[in-house]
């Protein structure tokens, strides 16, 4: 199984174990934040002018440090043998309260519940899981996914998101083509805090018109609006 | 796969009553899935040809609730195997409840608008509700009321409406549609004249309003003017003969009925509902409603100023409901602070987005039906 390890470069300092050839990396060159994360993924899912299309793309955040030197393989043996169409490190049972399209729309009614990983500070986020299972939505941070389905949903949403809630988008796509979604619970820092709360980021050409408020609030909106359909989302 | 035969029983679709059009709406909206084959049987109205589903009609003067003529419909419909689902009160529903040998799945959508003695349905009601394969409630305060009752839990889904018809009309056109003057304070009322819609403290309210607001005006909005309550008596006896403006319900279509509520500055039901259309519509075309503080309707408000608490609580009827008694005084203060503090169009319109078929349908009515089907 092919992969490609598509890597948005910011200011992060993370760090990724193993042996991997040239070809298997996609470094996205973003330190000047002049595309948004979502763009940086459609030029990553663009670029197959010199090499065949991956079987998987793995996107992770630049902040990233994984402490397991076997992640890749636990990782691609979900898409092997379980049929995975996803794969994250972090993943959450649920997205959406039951009574999300009940009652008016408010924001808190579209969160993420039973986030589980292996963070080496899972504590704060959630649960641990050092094992795998299935969920219902998985955290950006990274984020493994089978290129022909995202060229089957037609690439990244650049037309609608920008940097929140991809994660969200892809499971959502995911749950809507009847397609799994699992995490993985390897070892993993995610440093966090780097290049979304610094001025770069608010100055970011792409956010113009925007806040990092708004940048937070209308994606979940948005994505409540589309995926009426399948949201809320509920893995047992 | 064939369509699974799918037949309704509740108020004929084509009566414009509130059970009659959430029975349209969801039988239409249902008919549209190519896994179910819909019918209805109904009580009351003629059916219409307009409508894509086969429909039995009995008369208005039938009092088994359906009873009587279930078995021959349900024959010709070919729904021995498939799922009959009632949208009725369930004290009208034991007959059905008490069928043996079925082989039909039964699904109901019950409109609780009341609670009774501990808290919970009355014995007959219970025992009805048990006996379904599926239970679905109006709000979350009915589905915590049958949950009570029979001890299991139960999902809810609200009922939707038509925002093609019910939005916000032009104010100007509304108030010459509704022959008030463009400077007249304008409360409406729409409620079916029931023992448990009080109608009295809605005359009451009123009267009291207009010592402050001379120029007011009262929509009344009824089904019929003598029957618990004499609608002329009441006009007479609180001094408002000269500022009604009544129309009955029944001779009017659903756009016109959106222009009379965004006549309106406000609107009142002092009413126990299982969730409420007047409430609904009120607020889609813009006009804040006073409601009870009581019963599932209370769940769209989106003001805790807009609901009145009740004084105390009675029991009525055979089925031991408990309704809330009201002061008319509490009403007249709360309206007065609306009219003093008229809210924004949107606020109203926003409370009540998410009750639109076209949002509802997708998000919640039709995963709930398919997934009945693979249950």
């Amino acid at each position: 199984m092919n992969y490609e390890i598509v890597m948005v470069k910011c200011e992060g300092t993370g760090h990724i174990p193993g042996s991997h050839p040239a070809d298997a990396w996609r470094i996205i060159d973003n330190q000047s934040n002049r595309f948004s994360p979502c763009e940086a993924y459609q030029r990553a899912l663009n670029c197959r002018a010199t090499k065949p299309q991956p079987d998987v793309q793995i996107y992770i955040h630049d902040d990233v440090t994984i402490h397991e030197k076997d992640w890749l393989e636990n990782v691609l043996m979900l898409f092997r043998h379980m049929d995975a169409t996803v794969v994250g490190f972090g993943g959450a049972t649920s997205l959406g309260s039951p009574d999300l399209y009940k009652v008016p729309y408010r924001l808190e009614n579209m969160a993420r519940g039973g986030y589980v990983s292996n963070q080496t500070d899972w504590q704060v986020h959630g649960g641990r899981e050092a094992g795998f299972r299935q969920v219902a939505v998985v955290d950006a941070f990274m984020m493994a996914v089978r290129t022909d389905f995202l060229r089957k949903i037609g690439g990244w949403p650049v037309q609608h998101l920008t940097h929140h809630c991809l994660d969200l988008w892809l499971c959502c796509e995911a749950a809507r083509h009847d397609r799994k979604v699992f995490l993985v619970g390897c070892s993993v820092t995610h440093h966090g805090g780097g290049t979304s709360v610094k001025d770069i980021y608010r100055n970011a050409a792409w956010l113009q018109g925007g806040t990092r408020e708004s940048d937070h609030q209308e994606p979940h909106r948005w994505l409540a609006q589309e995926y009426r359909d399948v949201l809320p989302l509920r893995v047992k | 796969m064939p369509p699974t035969p799918l037949l309704f029983i509740s108020d004929s679709p084509s009566l414009r009553t509130g059970l009659g059009r959430i029975t349209r709406d969801l039988a239409c909206l249902t008919a549209s899935l190519p896994e179910f084959r819909v019918g209805c049987l109904g009580r009351g109205g003629l059916g219409s040809s307009r409508l894509p589903i086969a429909q039995y009609v009995v008369p208005e003067s039938d009092q088994t609730w359906c009873q009587a003529a279930f078995d021959q419909c349900l024959n010709d419909f070919g729904g021995r195997k498939g799922i009959v689902m009632t949208i009725w009160d369930p004290s009208r529903l034991y007959w059905f409840s008490q069928l043996e040998s079925v082989e039909f799945k039964r699904w109901g959508y019950f409109p609780v608008d009341s609670t009774g003695p501990r808290d919970k349905l009355t014995g007959v009601s219970t025992a009805t509700i048990r006996e379904y394969d599926r239970q679905l409630a109006y709000t979350a305060w009915g589905a915590q009321v049958i949950e009570r009752s029979i001890g299991k839990p139960v999902d809810w889904i609200p009922h939707g409406y038509d925002a093609d018809k019910f939005q916000p009309r032009d104010r100007y056109a509304s108030r010459m549609t509704l022959n008030v003057g463009q400077d007249d304070i304008v409360i409406g009322c729409n409620m079916t004249n029931q023992a448990r819609k009080d109608w009295g403290v809605a005359f009451a309210c009123v009267s009291e309003l207009r010592k402050a607001y001379r120029s007011l005006k009262f929509w009344v909005h009824v089904d019929v003017l003598d029957r618990h309550w004499s609608i002329p008596a009441l006009a007479q006896d609180f001094g408002l003969m000269d500022c009604i403006a009544l129309t009955m319900s029944g001779s009017k279509a659903d756009e016109e009925l959106s222009h009379y509520y965004s006549a309106c500055d406000l609107t009142l039901l002092p009413s126990t509902e299982g969730m409420g259309y007047p409430l609904i519509e009120s607020m889609a075309c813009g006009t804040p409603v006073l409601h009870g503080n009581y019963g599932g309707g209370v769940e769209i408000i989106p003001r805790g100023s807009w609901l009145v608490g009740p004084r105390c609580f009675r029991l009525d009827t055979p089925y031991n409901s408990l309704r809330p008694c009201f002061e008319p005084g509490d009403w007249v203060d709360a309206a007065r602070e609306i009219l003093e503090n008229p809210p924004e169009r949107e606020e109203c319109t926003a409370a009540v987005e998410h009750l639109r078929w076209s949002a509802l349908w997708p998000s919640c009515w039709k995963k709930w039906m398919l997934e009945g089907l693979a249950s």
